[in-house]
């Protein structure tokens, strides 16, 4: 029982901590994928290396975890509320050639990194860019503008374009 | 126009396939029955009774791999007179599945305690701490006896792997 609930409040906090860095940390993964990376390593070295050696142990932590990943995601794709709550909203970084400062202070990222993301995405400059966006997920979203074409699309980590 | 376009909003109806619908309540039942205590310790007490003796065992019904666990007998002297020697034997293929295995008194024979000059209804405890090292479960007797009087328990523990 008391493993269930270490497990609860373990996922709750890192969630919460997650939520609180913003979208940026987050790279490419989702905030529940992340979670469970991070902590399926410790069950398994807890149960080989604390007080507690037993496989139940580890088997009922690491239950638990999914069990809780799937919940999150069922409630996440039924319920608008909970998605609001669980996942933060893609936020505009460059609207019609235009960077936004307090959007690009909000989440910290510098206009190197926009034009980064500008560059793999085959865009030379600003003002050919209709809309860049912070996805969820902590990739930059580069959309030219007049819906033309975009090269090189999502070719490194933590960047990534729309055509 | 201020906003990049939304996504549109569809009817948020979840399709399971087969294999989700077999594997998520395994999955889920996992952690229910672990906040039931399924997987957990948990303790058991018998008391049995005949002629001048009278015990309780309260031993371990289920515990996990390496983890150390009490077992307790009580032996009751229920005679007028007092009992010079009462012997506590403990079943060798129970005790021999766990390791580490502490008697308080120590141990006379072979896993047996001598509880000597019980008074009339004085009550002896005897202790015995268990260390999981066998998983499965594991039976075994416990039996006091004074004279031609003897009591035996049955106990059984389930060790987690």
């Amino acid at each position: 029982m008391e493993t269930v609930l270490r497990v609860i409040f373990v996922y709750v906090f890192i969630w919460a901590c997650f939520r609180t860095l913003g979208k940026r940390e987050l790279s490419q993964m989702a905030p529940f994928e992340l979670v469970m990376l991070l902590l399926i390593p410790q069950f398994f070295s807890r149960a080989l290396t604390r007080q507690d050696y037993s496989m139940t142990n580890s088997l009922v932590a690491a239950t638990t975890l999914f069990s809780l990943v799937f919940l999150t995601s069922i409630a996440s794709f039924r319920l608008n509320g909970f998605r609001r709550v669980m996942e933060s909203k893609p936020m505009v970084l460059v609207r019609q050639g235009e960077l936004l400062p307090r959007a690009l202070g909000g989440e910290r990222i510098a206009p190197e990194e926009i034009f980064s993301a500008m560059h793999k995405a085959g865009i030379e400059t600003i003002e050919e860019v209709a809309w860049a966006i912070l996805e969820s997920d902590g990739k930059i979203a580069i959309i030219r503008s007049g819906g033309g074409p975009v090269q090189n699309p999502d070719s490194q980590r933590g960047t990534g374009a729309r055509q | 126009m201020t906003s990049p376009p939304r996504a549109p909003s569809i009817d948020a109806k979840i399709e399971w396939s087969w294999k989700q619908l077999i594997g998520f309540p395994i999955l889920l039942a996992v952690p229910i029955l672990a906040l039931f205590g399924v997987f957990g310790e948990s303790q058991a007490r018998v008391h049995t009774m005949n002629g001048s003796l009278a015990m309780t065992v309260s031993y371990p019904s289920r515990f996990r791999y390496r983890q150390v666990q009490p077992l307790h007998v009580t032996v009751r002297n229920l005679s007028p007179v007092v009992a010079d020697t009462v012997r506590v034997s403990f079943d060798t293929a129970y005790i021999s599945r766990f390791s580490s295995v502490r008697f308080d008194p120590a141990l006379r024979g072979s896993y047996s305690v001598d509880l000597t000059d019980v008074k009339p209804s004085e009550s002896r405890l005897v202790s015995v701490e268990l260390w999981g090292q066998d998983y499965g479960a594991h039976r075994g007797t416990i039996i006091a006896r004074h004279g031609t009087d003897s009591v035996m328990v049955l106990i059984r523990t389930f060790v987690f792997p």
